[in-house]
């Protein structure tokens, strides 16, 4: 798999660990940029003249294969720069749309910050408040205090398919029927859901889900946000400017139709189109298989760690509900000193709060160090970054 | 880093000097990393001929402590002009780096600078010394 990877050419000595952060490119997306550039350049959506139908045609299939892909319909694949602004397009037009004084909004303590600060804003511009799904001690969502936060004057719920801390893949289709049963609306972040899990909208039944495309082996800023069509109609649009229009008068102006009423501008076009190609990959690749690889993967450092390192505290149980990460507090050694003695050794991990501040406080912790594998990690990987724990321990605690 | 700076910066950071709480304090400042929770607090007590006794508390990384304690060595028992003197020496070492007959301290202070990401860890302690300074400056002499 490594060798799919040019930059695993770049750095042979890399051991990148830190997948949920961002995922390395594989030589087609890059080439199907490159491509694009050297040939295929054009605004799209504009130009009579060929190049420019050639680029809207590629532009246009991308978005057809990635609404293929999900199960969506093309028109409700909207792209945005990446999860971040999917999320804020909901909270902001859905939020106008959707959102009354009195209601409520339900997500959970584990979200990244994309997917509690949008909301925030909505809530004080909405009269609305928020409340949040806790976890149970094993660092599970708590289903039963689930089922009594999502009440019928909860309005939208929005929550992580994937935690992008504790790697822990929600019970997204027991709490989608909670918000269904009192007639919410429901959203998935799925920044970490789309490049582990096989994602079909309607059989998740969500009504709005986002993703990006740079941790799905894409591009950075580019990401899709795929909303039910009459949902999306029933929005105001979320930006104004070129194509999102379909008649502009200096008195006023009407607007596009779906998708194009919430893609103001010229769009991210390679990045459309190194997604569509990444998602390509994604199709080709095994993803159950790929799963297993990375449970297998943070299974064996997690028990390694329990062996041989008694000062490391192990935030999350591996389960079969869980993609490999492994988010660790060493009781001597601050997170960003293990990740400098990583680095001193080519292995690449994240250190920090990972835009996850108040589960860090749930978790009472500051910072924490996360050890995120992906298809490009072996074995080999896992002794590499145990090697840096050793180190690190003897720099630090001798 | 160069490895002799790099044992100065672990023995700061293993034993930082200075360390501790003041009472009877004329001026403290704390300040916060908020992308990973490290804290410093550094105390100043100036005497009637205008030295300042420093101490600091904090937790954190050892670029943020092992800082803290190398600005310590510093800034202690300086008078204003002195502090003064070694605030814009740090400002300039940030900058453009230590200068080669510069003393181990500020050679290993430069040693952090490789670390841009950082460089909020390494400033902490300083931040808590401009204010500090910013609020002597507005007492009546």
């Amino acid at each position: 798999m490594k060798a799919l990877f040019p930059i695993f050419n770049s750095h042979p000595a890399l051991v990148y660990l830190d997948s949920n952060a961002t995922s390395q490119k594989p030589q087609a997306v890059i080439e199907a940029i490159d491509q694009y550039y050297r040939s295929e350049n054009a605004n799209v959506h504009r130009g009579v003249y060929q190049l420019s139908e050639n680029a809207t045609r590629i532009f246009e299939e991308s978005r057809l294969r990635i609404a293929a892909y999900i199960n969506a319909e093309s028109v409700e694949v909207i792209f945005t720069r990446g999860t971040t602004e999917a999320i804020n397009i909901v909270a902001q037009s859905g939020g106008q749309a959707f959102l009354r004084p009195g209601d409520e909004i339900v997500l959970t303590v584990c979200e990244h910050h994309s997917n509690i600060v949008p909301w925030q804003i909505a809530a004080e511009r909405h009269g609305v408040t928020i409340k949040y799904i806790p976890l149970t001690a094993d660092r599970r969502l708590d289903l039963e205090a689930a089922r009594e936060l999502i009440t019928a004057k909860t309005r939208m719920v929005s929550l992580g398919h994937v935690s992008n801390v504790l790697g822990v893949i929600h019970p997204v289709r027991e709490i989608i029927a909670m918000a269904k049963a009192v007639g919410a609306l429901t959203m998935l972040d799925g920044a970490q859901g789309i490049p582990h899990l096989k994602v079909d909208v309607k059989e998740l039944d969500c009504d709005f889900y986002a993703f990006s495309g740079h941790k799905a082996f894409g591009p950075t800023g580019i990401g899709v946000l795929y909303g039910k069509k009459a949902l999306l109609n029933a929005m105001p649009p979320y930006q104004g400017g070129g194509d999102m229009i379909e008649k502009v008068t200096l008195q006023g102006s009407t607007w596009n139709e779906l998708p194009s009423k919430f893609e103001a501008g010229t769009p991210h076009i390679e990045g459309a189109i190194g997604l569509g190609v990444a998602i390509d990959f994604l199709k080709s690749l095994p993803l159950e298989k790929l799963l297993a690889h990375d449970q297998h993967l943070g299974r064996l450092l997690t028990q390694k760690l329990r062996e041989e390192f008694p000062r490391v505290k192990i935030l999350v149980e591996p389960g079969e509900d869980w993609v490999g990460t492994v988010t660790i507090v060493h009781e001597n050694i601050h997170p960003h000193d293990l990740a400098a003695v990583c680095d001193s050794d080519n292995i690449a991990i994240r250190a920090g709060h990972h835009c996850a501040q108040p589960l860090m406080e749930v978790l009472g912790v500051t910072s924490t160090a996360r050890v995120s594998p992906g298809l490009y990690n072996d074995e080999a990987d896992i002794e590499r970054f145990l090697a840096a724990l050793r180190k690190a321990e003897k720099l630090f605690l001798s | 880093m160069n490895e002799e700076w790099k044992s100065l910066i672990l023995d700061h950071y293993k034993h930082p000097r200075h360390y501790g709480d003041m009472k009877d304090f004329t001026f403290a400042s704390e300040q916060h990393n908020r992308t990973c929770g490290d804290h410093v607090k550094v105390f100043a007590t100036i005497d009637d001929q205008g030295t300042a006794t420093f101490s600091f508390l904090g937790a954190g990384c050892s670029l943020c402590l092992a800082s803290a304690s190398l600005m310590m060595e510093l800034v202690h028992s300086q008078n204003k002009s002195g502090i003064e003197a070694v605030r814009q020496e740090f400002q300039n070492m940030m900058k453009k780096g230590a200068s080669p007959d510069a003393i181990d301290t500020w050679k290993a202070l430069d040693g952090l600078r490789q670390y841009p990401v950082r460089s909020r860890c390494v400033k902490l302690a300083w931040q808590a010394l401009d204010e500090i300074y910013a609020e002597w400056n507005t007492q009546k002499p």
